[in-house]
């Protein structure tokens, strides 16, 4: 009895010829082939999807560390921002003249150190600064990080000699200083222990009484240095980002106070005491005041607390989407109204359009004379019409304000330097 | 004797400065209650107080007024008692409202002067709300005068006496 594999076509299950055999076998190698075929093709598309999703992460990994250096280096930016201004607003002031700072300060700086090369001075310490000036002897204020030191030159900064050069250690995410006029500038140095500054300025453009004040209070923050990266990213990656502010981001100020007592009730809607929140704020320069509830993003699923605004005060869920601090933003600078409609909540408010300038009845007239505007029903109530289909007032998801709700903005902002 | 002089000159002057205008608020804590506003409490310390460059056009309206009555300061402000409340959901979607509650507690920061007699608040169609009296002020302001004019008293009253033992002490 011949083998199996002597009658292919037997296990093949055809009746044996010749022809049937090469057939069988043609079939048998084309199967072999396909078969092997098929895996190389599974083992290249494995490897391609692969080598796809590394990249897409190694891209995103990139992204998301170029978001974390570009944050970081607004922060810097802000900082020294903020030194310049006091610096040159106390150049101003009469001779003797003394004031005490606190700036806030990036967890990335360790250190801030100040050199007045006009004076005599004991040398730094550190190497790599020595050559750093040694390089340029322009810069005459320096950012110590990890990754090195960021350096920058200002004005009418003096340092006395006995502590030429000044190096102030950062904590709690600020620094305290001194400020003392000479008559031709400033003179830096450390603020003496017990000097309790209040208010951290995190970015100063200029003059309160000249510019807009935002100053940030936290409740339920147990680590000031998630409270202060909160502010921060409130500031740079959300109000400063958002037209019109972004174009005008001169005209702001913006200050943190660190250990603001406030009363609040969280339930459904956050509830503080407004005296409280007034006393705290009032340690800042204080247009506008943003009090920032922690909570987790799981604890809110399970109780969902809404942010909100009352006059000059937004109360900020962190929880909540980032862009609803612009939301509230435009509540409490500018008094619009929701363009969303609740018929639920609206319907029992005596909500009146005509005390808002970005709703109205049909046919729209307040805002007919402004561009890229039509009149859209829906705004607050569904009786009410709103001036462009989407804006930020209707969906967080909208990168704008809308011209309607933008003109009402600029106007309140051209009020200030 | 020229250093004790000059010493008591220059904490003269210090003092002097230290009870000069430094940037005072007051903070008022208010009760809104359908449309009637009273005072519950306040209180004034150092601190920064708005610069209401921009200010509504209609609302409700505070003035401070000095003892010889005259207006230190006003301002407009709106509704207290309406707040915007809003939540999102996953998609980014906002829903709530405003909501306008009869009776609410509110604040009012407004700049502190040592002639200020009153506060008085005005609805939208100008009818007093509500006043608050800062006689105690009055009071507070005759003592610190009287303290600052005894320093001057005693100050002078001093190097004069260091003169003339000076004098005395030169002659023997």
């Amino acid at each position: 009895m011949k083998k199996i594999s002597e009658h292919p076509e037997k296990s093949a299950g055809f009746l044996g010829n010749k022809k049937s055999t090469k057939q069988i076998s043609k079939f048998v190698r084309k199967r072999s082939f396909q078969t092997r075929g098929e895996i190389s093709l599974k083992i290249v598309f494995s490897i391609l999807i692969s080598l796809v999703v590394l990249t897409v992460i190694f891209l995103s990994f990139g992204s998301v560390q170029e978001v974390i250096e570009r944050k970081a280096t607004a922060e810097i930016i802000n900082l020294k921002a903020s030194i310049e201004t006091r610096i040159l607003q106390q150049s101003v002031r009469p001779r003797g003249s003394i004031v005490n700072v606190s700036f806030s300060v990036p967890s990335s700086i360790s250190k801030v150190c100040f050199f007045d090369a006009n004076k005599e001075h004991k040398g730094f310490r550190n190497p790599e600064l020595t050559s750093i000036y040694e390089g340029d002897q322009i810069n005459n204020l320096f950012f110590m990080t990890d990754s090195g030191f960021f350096h920058y030159h200002i004005d009418g900064l003096e340092i006395q000699e006995e502590r030429n050069p000044l190096c102030v250690n950062m904590a709690d995410n600020r620094i305290e200083l001194k400020l003392v006029s000479t008559g031709d500038g400033t003179d830096v140095e450390a603020s003496e222990a017990g000097e309790d500054v209040k208010c951290v300025s995190v970015l100063e453009n200029g003059n309160p009484a000249k510019k807009i004040d935002f100053v940030f209070l936290g409740y339920g923050f147990e680590d000031i240095e998630e409270y202060n990266n909160q502010v921060n990213r409130y500031i740079n990656n959300i109000i400063l980002e958002f037209e019109p502010f972004k174009y005008y981001k001169d005209k702001f100020n913006f200050y943190r106070i660190d250990d603001a007592k406030v009363d609040c009730k969280i339930s459904g809607f956050i509830q503080c005491d407004q005296f409280d929140i007034l006393k705290a704020a009032s340690d800042c320069p204080n247009d506008y005041i943003f009090l920032l509830v922690d909570r987790s993003v799981i604890k809110d699923m399970i109780s969902p607390v809404r942010s909100s605004a009352i006059g000059k005060i937004a109360k900020i869920n962190t929880a909540d989407k980032p862009f609803v601090l612009v939301h509230e933003l435009g509540h409490t600078f500018a008094d619009l109204a929701d363009e969303y409609v609740d018929e639920g909540y609206y319907s029992t408010s005596n909500f009146d359009a005509a005390s808002y300038i970005n709703c109205d009845s049909a046919p729209c007239s307040s805002w007919q004379n402004i561009g890229n505007t039509s009149c859209y029903e829906g705004c607050s109530l569904k009786r009410y019409f709103r001036p462009t289909k989407d804006s930020i007032m209707r969906s967080l998801s909208s990168p704008g304000y809308g011209p309607v709700n933008e003109r009402e903005i600029l106007k309140r902002l051209l009020y200030y330097e | 004797m020229n250093k004790a002089i000059c010493f008591l000159m220059v904490t003269f002057v210090l003092l002097g400065s230290v009870m000069a205008a430094n940037p005072r608020v007051v903070i008022l804590k208010l009760n809104y209650n359908d449309g009637n506003i009273t005072l519950l409490n306040s209180t004034v310390k150092y601190g920064f107080f708005p610069d209401r460059r921009y200010q509504p056009d209609y609302g409700y309206r505070a003035e401070v007024i000095s003892f010889e009555d005259s207006l230190l300061y006003e301002f407009r402000f709106k509704a207290p008692n309406e707040i915007f409340v809003d939540g999102t959901d996953e998609d980014g979607e906002i829903s709530g409202g405003k909501i306008a509650l009869e009776n609410v507690n509110f604040a009012l920061n407004v700049p502190y002067y040592e002639e200020m007699k009153e506060i008085n608040i005005y609805s939208s169609e100008d009818e007093i709300v509500g006043s608050f009296s800062f006689e105690e002020g009055r009071n507070m302001l005759i003592i610190r005068w009287l303290l600052v004019g005894l320093i001057f008293i005693v100050t002078i009253a001093l190097v004069f006496l260091i003169i003339v033992r000076n004098k005395k002490q030169a002659n023997s």
